[in-house]
């Protein structure tokens, strides 16, 4: 390269317009404006819409006044803190004492144990409600003691037991995974000081254990909340007359039209889920200080003892978790439960049922790969920039907690919101009126892709950070100083690097768009049914098990995307080995 | 570009703020064509935010940076053509170290060949032909540093910007890449600024050294030159060891008192207040077992003695008087200390050469 030319001193400062920064800068206000379309404006619609009648004249609290002095819309926030509180205790515990089984005991078959473990992520919680009443309801297998063959026991399945079984079940793998992780940050040299001073095991325990993941117990016990708390697939199969709020929801918008008393009891939902959000976040951000840099790995040592309960407890579970699969999968295949017991194929035709069948089954293939592609892309690209740019603090900061908001939705409350603001016909601005530029999207796939992003925003968003966190932060100067534009560094590095975390990401989103029916009930057209609606629409309509058979269908799709994914890392790993090995 | 050789890269009168912190206080020097600078510091001084004002990476609030007279205060770090070499060498794990070293050449050569040229020219410089088609992951410490290097110099820059380039690596390489290092710039004439906190690296590599303190520069000058007239009791300790006496200077008789203790100071030092500090350093304390007289010598008593290896350092003290005592650390080579035979509680003659004695202004601070 020739030597720059020598010059007159004087070059005015800031001479060079640097095109590179002020894209980047670009791209961050481009990152934080996505995000207030998609997240903020919608939900002020929604509480604005709570606020007026739905002939739309602003009538204040009103709506607020006619759902407290109804009791049975008022009820249902204690029946849903009641129901989410109760799994939350149940939850907690047994994923507390499965994680502590797979972190610190020496139990054979952990990774089994771990894969049974987390299946119930891999299914729509219509379906937990659904093999409920295979097994408890009026002629499940419980109840009728296996067909008649034992004395049965009816546990009283619709309304709050089914729920808070099929809520247990749901959130079990979560509150596991993340106690699993705060058990294995825990320090080893915390429990040899212990144990060089002869502190008995109880007490190690209570001085130890418990403080070393509080963090993590806090955490779990906030996820079982929410995800409890704002579960609708559950309780709309097996809630019977025990209204919650989620099913109010549903109940106000799809039952009654009424779409202000939605956006009420949507608020309902909304405040506990914020609350609990918030704290989560506060108590979340003292951990990072307890992290040390040095701490040794607890490596757990055979205890016959201890270990032959935790491995008695582990089997348990995992044959509960399978033993409840199995029995949805067994119900599919049989021809009339519980009178003609021959397998076979006939719920799997869906014709003649409504919901759609195998088109809606394409549909939610379709949608949840869009879903993966966008959502990964959106998602990895805003945690890049907001990790990985310099300056621009303020900004960035606002669009970080923008980006962790969706966390706290439920995913009613992003359909309700959505309907609100993607379907309305403009805004009085300033006394003019702004048709909408977004209204194309409504009634199509775009919107359902789009809630998909969105409900499924914050972990993947946070993945991305927590991978891009792990790079040097001076490779974007390198290729600064090297005259490499940053995008080219962004594809020839960055994405190589991370792409164990970016294809995680993408299982993660097909995954949960498969499952999910929260938010798109509201968002689906006739034309595009999906195949979680479809169940709850068989469900509703009697046709229960072809709903099964249904549900037996995104779950081994999933499995199935699941091993993929499995396969796909494997090959990576072994290919990336050579730069990663010394 | 002769007429700049004097003044090939020049800071002038730079300060960088961060919030209410000033990393830079009105920072000024400049360095000429083909020297070899080093900025040392404790950490927190501000000197990699020297550095990366220099290299672009940092705008400054106040001051300009000019490279061959040209002010380059508002260009970015892809306009300054500097290489930069990061403490943490930032190699590119997942491409191989050939195609690291290539990482810019693609925006500027056009042809494959030219730049497989280029990349084999920069390998062999840094010793490391043949081992191109390695990944960072699967090469040593001492050979990610010599990619790291290559690649910043792959488009000849004007300066070379190194930020603690040796610190993680184990003492050994590191000594033996100081001196590569070194011959490296000189071969190809580079221009060179290191930041470091390591004063022996300092002042083995550099043909000057900054030191700085809280933002602000505290000496600049060639590495005997710090070592040998400290301009502040700061810079004293931070490089080298530095016994300190605080008492009172009487500049007729050139003598400096503490209590009773009173010696003579020969350095030529501009005449300040009578509240002073003396100071001198450990090695340059000469101690024996015999009876000498003459200017400075006392009598000190043996506290500790300690083996370093090559040499020892004793922990005396020297009586001033009234039952006080000031402390006072000497060092010598290990065979002089064998053969005195030191222990201690013992009693030893201690002379502080009169042309050894530095004097600080009290109130400046170590």
């Amino acid at each position: 390269m020739a030597a720059t030319s020598p010059r007159a001193a004087a070059a005015p400062r800031l001479a060079a317009f640097d095109g590179e920064r002020w894209l980047r800068r670009a791209l961050i206000l481009l990152v934080s404006f996505w995000l207030v379309c998609v997240v903020v404006l919608p939900l002020a619609q929604l509480l604005s819409k709570s606020l007026l009648n739905n002939a739309g004249q602003y009538v204040g609290l009103a709506n607020y006044v006619e759902y407290f002095t109804t009791p049975s819309l008022r009820n249902s926030i204690g029946n849903s803190l009641f129901v989410s509180v109760v799994t939350t205790l149940i939850t907690v515990t047994l994923g507390f004492t499965f994680a502590y089984a797979l972190t610190r005991t020496c139990i054979p078959l952990k990774g089994v144990f771990r894969g049974v473990a987390m299946m119930p992520l891999f299914a729509p919680t219509l379906l937990n409600g659904i093999a409920l009443i295979y097994l408890f309801g009026r002629k499940g297998l419980i109840t009728r003691g296996f067909f008649g063959a034992i004395p049965g026991i009816d546990i009283g399945l619709y309304g709050p037991v089914g729920i808070i079984i099929s809520e247990v079940i749901f959130t079990f793998p979560q509150a596991m995974l993340i106690l699993s992780v705060a058990l294995r940050m825990t320090d080893a040299r915390l429990y040899e000081a212990s144990d060089s001073m002869g502190a008995p095991g109880w007490r190690t325990f209570s001085t130890v254990t418990i403080p070393g993941v509080k963090y993590g117990l806090v955490s779990a016990t906030f996820v079982s909340f929410i995800l409890a708390f704002t579960d609708f697939g559950a309780p709309k199969v097996v809630g019977g007359q025990f209204g919650i709020l989620a099913t109010d929801i549903y109940k106000q918008v799809i039952g009654q039209q009424n779409f202000s008393m939605g956006a009420v009891v949507s608020v309902a939902l909304l405040a506990p889920a914020i609350l609990a959000f918030i704290v989560d976040r506060i108590v979340q951000r003292k951990q990072v200080s307890l992290i040390q840099a040095k701490s040794t790995p607890l490596v757990p040592r055979p205890r016959k003892w201890r270990d032959a309960p935790f491995l008695a407890f582990c089997l348990v579970i995992a044959l509960l978790i399978l033993g409840f699969f199995g029995v949805a999968a067994y119900a599919s295949l049989v021809k009339v439960w519980p009178y003609e017991l021959e397998l076979g194929l006939w719920h799997y035709d869906f014709t003649g049922t409504g919901g759609g069948g195998y088109a809606a089954f394409w549909n939610s293939i379709r949608m949840s790969f869009y879903s993966a592609v966008i959502g990964t892309a959106v998602t990895f690209v805003s945690a890049y920039l907001v990790e990985k740019t310099n300056g621009m603090r303020a900004l960035r900061q606002v669009s970080y907690f923008l980006s962790i908001i969706p966390l706290a939705l439920p995913g009613l409350v992003i359909g309700l919101a959505y309907i609100f603001f993607f379907n309305a016909r403009g805004w009085n601005i300033l006394g003019v009126f702004t048709p909408n530029p977004f209204g194309w999207l409504y009634g199509g796939m775009g919107i359902l892709v789009l809630s998909n992003v969105v409900h499924f925003y914050s972990v993947s968003f946070l993945t991305g950070a927590t991978a891009l966190k792990q790079l040097d932060k001076e490779f974007e100067m390198v290729s600064e100083s090297l005259g490499v534009p940053f995008y080219v560094t962004f594809f020839r590095v960055t994405v190589p690097v991370c792409l164990p975390a970016i294809l995680e990401v993408a299982m993660y989103f097909f995954v949960n768009s498969m499952a999910t029916v929260s938010a798109v009930i509201f968002l689906y057209s006739a034309d595009i049914p999906l195949a979680s609606v479809a169940i709850a629409n068989m469900d509703d309509a009697g046709d229960v098990a072809p709903a099964c058979a249904m549900g037996v269908l995104v779950i081994l799709t999933n499995i199935l995307v699941r091993i993929l994914y499995g396969a796909l890392t494997g090959k990576l790993r072994k290919k990336t080995q050579a730069w990663t090995t010394r | 570009m002769s007429e700049h050789d004097d003044e090939y890269l020049a800071v002038c009168n730079v300060t960088k703020r961060f919030g209410a912190f000033t990393a830079l206080r009105d920072v000024s020097f400049s360095a000429k064509k083909g020297e070899f600078l080093s900025i040392l510091g404790p950490s927190g001084c501000g000197k990699t935010t020297m550095l990366r004002v220099v290299a672009g990476l940092e705008r400054q609030d106040e001051g300009r940076v000019l490279l061959m007279g040209r002010d380059v205060s508002g260009l970015p770090v892809s306009k300054r053509h500097v290489g930069i070499v990061f403490q943490s060498y930032a190699l590119f794990p997942n491409i191989t170290a050939r195609a690291n070293v290539a990482y810019g050449l693609k925006n500027v050569m056009k042809s494959g060949r030219e730049i497989n040229e280029r990349v084999d020219e920069l390998l062999k410089l840094v010793d490391l032909s043949g081992m191109g088609g390695k990944y960072p992951g699967q090469l040593s410490g001492g050979q990610q540093q010599r990619v790291a290097l290559a690649r910043a110099m792959a488009l000849s820059p004007n300066l070379l910007l190194l930020d603690e380039p040796l610190s993680a690596l184990d003492a050994q390489v590191r000594v033996m890449l100081r001196g590569e290092i070194v011959a490296l710039t000189r071969r190809l004439g580079l221009t060179a600024i290191m930041v470091t906190h390591d004063q022996e690296e300092a002042l083995t590599m550099a043909d000057r050294i900054l030191i700085m303190k809280d933002g602000e520069l505290a000496q600049i000058g060639a590495p005997s030159d710090i070592y040998e007239s400290p301009a502040s009791p700061f810079v004293a300790s931070f490089i080298g060891s530095m016994n300190f006496l605080s008492g009172v200077m009487d500049w007729e008789s050139r003598t400096f008192s503490s209590g009773k203790l009173a010696m003579r100071v020969e350095r030529d030092v501009k005449p300040f207040g009578a509240e002073a500090v003396a100071a001198i350093r450990p090695e340059d304390v000469l101690v024996s077992a015999n009876g000498e007289t003459g200017a400075n010598v006392f009598e000190a008593r043996v506290d500790k003695v300690e083996y370093r290896g090559p040499v020892y350092r004793l922990s005396l003290r020297l009586p001033a008087g009234g039952g006080e005592f000031r402390p006072l650390l000497a060092e010598m080579a290990a065979e002089k200390a064998r053969r005195l035979g030191f222990s201690p509680a013992s009693t030893a003659k201690v002379i502080l050469p009169p042309g050894r004695v530095h004097l600080f202004a009290a109130g400046q601070g170590a």
